[in-house]
């Protein structure tokens, strides 16, 4: 696992997105075991509390779960991890409409372009 | 977590020249946290964390560890790693780890063992023959092999290559524990910014910030690298 | 303490060893000098004791030097350790090499007395009590501990001082504790030093004559005690110089 870090954004919301990428795509599939706090901050070499944030973080909103005496997992509820995608999606179009708004395409304009782009790709 | 760990009370340091190193430091460190000392060269790092060591006295003021003042008994629960070797020229790597077996009660053998092998480091290995970045990883060996209530790391990663750089974060996150609070000190701050919880900024021998790493990046937008340059621009 | 010195020793270990193998294979090298040349019992005599001497400096060098790299090491101070237990390791360094020096002396004089063929009743031992051989011994004893323990205030005052000059001052501070002893004594006391009189004299006749006479000997308690509190305090002042003035 390796993540490029970006120094000037909180590293905890880094962690999260990598994690939810992971999950969403699969590599992660329901109900599988997380690494621990040690592990990963060893591996990613930072420090365990921001580790700890970033579970904190992902239990509040009920993608990973505590199972006492076992370790942390993702939850096998997949509604949550379709939220999941859904609200990340969500997140990526609206900079992307945003940022097509800031160059002047009218919405039209964005959606023809937009599907040029998929056929093409 | 333990609270007020590290206690630093208004403490000045001038030299007998009239150099003044440190000018009224309050600071307070609680249990389980990494946090970095930034400052450039002679900016008092190094004046500050020797004082709380208990190698220099400082002018007025009072530093505490665990709510006692510095001395006799603070050295026993701080594992200070100074800027220069605690090993002798005419031992082995045996004989180091023999030494602080013999004098710090808190030593653990095993736990030594284990970051030797990890470090690469033998015990036949004779120290003076050791390159600068193997006697790098010695030292921090040794320091963080005590079972101490407060670690202090005065540049461990300055003039190391990368690789000894990696294992040297390594270990400090392997062994972080949630009751000990480990400083480190360094003007290196982007190899080394995602592994700390607060940093604090000397500059001039003050301390200018005292923040919490994500709470920089958020506020902020800017990474401690940046925040570094900014503060210390001439 | 004995941690302390065990490491004192490993540090030093070569340079002590070293000196005395030289030492050996220099008395050696006088004994069979001296026979093959023929040299008079009190020539060769003299040249052991002045190996002796020499050796005797050099250790003294050694346990100074020993004090003087503890009170500035890094890994030294900071050992949750008493400082007091610094000066004392130093200080049984120089007793014990010296010791062991003596007896080395010791066992030599026995052997010259040995080969010198002089029987032991030329010897007028018995003018030679043992208990002045004790107080002789105990005497240049503590003569050695107030040597070490000046030379070591004396390091520590250097040490203190971040100012040009240190070293000077230091060795000032020596020679003005080594003088002032005898002044003070002989201010409150009336008497120059504890032990009055000559230690003992060794006269030589010919080859095969060899005296060795007990001098004149009082011993002056009241300047002896007041030596050891003036030692003691000297003692306390470094350890306090040492805490709070000796930098790193």
């Amino acid at each position: 696992m390796s993540i490029e870090f970006d120094n000037n954004l909180p590293i905890y919301l880094q962690i999260m997105t990598y994690l939810k990428k992971e999950i969403i795509i699969g590599k992660l599939q329901p109900g599988d075991k997380i690494p621990s706090v040690r592990e990963l901050a060893s591996e990613l070499q930072i420090n365990p509390n921001t580790v700890q944030r970033t579970f904190q973080e992902l239990e509040r909103e009920g993608i990973v779960e505590t199972r006492r005496g076992l370790g942390r997992y993702v939850t096998s509820e997949e509604s949550k991890i379709m939220a999941i995608k859904k609200e990340m999606a969500g997140d990526l179009l609206e900079r992307f409409i945003r940022g097509m708004q800031e160059l002047g395409f009218k919405d039209q304009d964005i959606i023809s372009i937009v599907e040029d782009a998929v056929k093409q790709s | 977590m333990v609270e007020n760990l590290l206690q630093v009370r208004s403490v000045n340091k001038t030299y007998a020249g009239g150099r003044r190193a440190l000018h009224d430091i309050n600071l307070n460190i609680h249990g389980g946290k990494i946090i970095g000392l930034l400052g450039t060269n002679g900016s008092g790092k190094s004046t500050l964390m020797k004082i709380a060591a208990g190698l220099i006295q400082p002018s007025t003021g009072g530093v505490e560890v665990n709510g006692k003042p510095v001395g006799l008994e603070t050295k026993a629960i701080v594992s200070f790693m100074p800027d220069r070797p605690v090993t002798e020229p005419w031992m082995k790597v045996s004989d180091a780890v023999a030494y602080f077996k013999d004098f710090y009660e808190d030593f653990n053998v095993e736990k030594a063992r284990n970051m030797l092998e990890f470090m690469n480091l033998k015990a036949n290995d004779r120290i003076s023959s050791l390159s600068k970045g193997m006697n790098e990883r010695l030292q921090l060996t040794l320091a963080l092999s005590r079972e101490a209530q407060l670690y202090m790391l005065d540049e461990p990663i300055g003039g190391v290559d990368p690789v000894a750089r990696g294992k040297i974060l390594d270990a400090i996150v392997e062994f972080y524990n949630e009751d000990s609070s480990i400083i480190i000190s360094t003007h290196l701050v982007r190899d080394i910014e995602r592994i700390f919880d607060e940093v604090i900024f000397i500059r001039n021998g003050e301390v200018v910030m005292h923040d919490e790493v994500e709470n920089i990046r958020l506020k902020h937008g800017k990474s401690v690298d940046e925040m570094f340059k900014e503060v210390y621009a001439e | 303490m004995m941690k302390l010195l065990k490491y004192d020793w490993k540090r030093n270990s070569t340079t002590l060893l070293g000196a005395f193998a030289i030492l050996l294979i220099v008395q050696i090298a006088i004994t069979v000098a001296g026979s093959i040349r023929d040299w008079e019992l009190g020539i060769m005599l003299g040249l052991s004791m002045l190996a002796y001497g020499s050796v005797s400096v050099l250790l003294v060098v050694v346990a100074s030097k020993t004090f003087d790299f503890n009170i500035k090491a890094y890994h030294r101070r900071l050992l949750p350790v008493r400082s007091v237990w610094s000066v004392a390791s130093s200080l049984i360094m120089a007793c014990v090499s010296l010791l062991v020096l003596g007896i080395l002396a010791a066992l030599h004089m026995w052997y010259y007395w040995n080969s010198a063929g002089i029987p032991l009743q030329d010897i007028h031992l018995s003018e030679f009590p043992i208990t002045y051989a004790i107080g002789l011994a105990l005497m240049m004893a503590w003569k050695l501990i107030y040597l070490m323990i000046t030379i070591f205030f004396s390091i520590t005052v250097a040490r203190s001082i971040t100012k040009k000059g240190s070293v000077w001052i230091g060795i000032l501070v020596f020679f003005a504790l080594q003088n002032i002893l005898g002044w003070l004594s002989h201010v409150i006391f009336g008497e120059k030093v504890a032990w009055v009189g000559p230690m003992a004299t060794i006269s030589f006749g010919n080859e095969t004559d060899f005296a060795v006479s007990a001098g004149e000997y009082t011993l002056a308690w009241g300047a002896l005690a007041f030596e050891v509190v003036l030692a003691a305090l000297i003692l306390y002042a470094t350890v306090y110089l040492i805490d709070r003035k000796v930098e790193v």
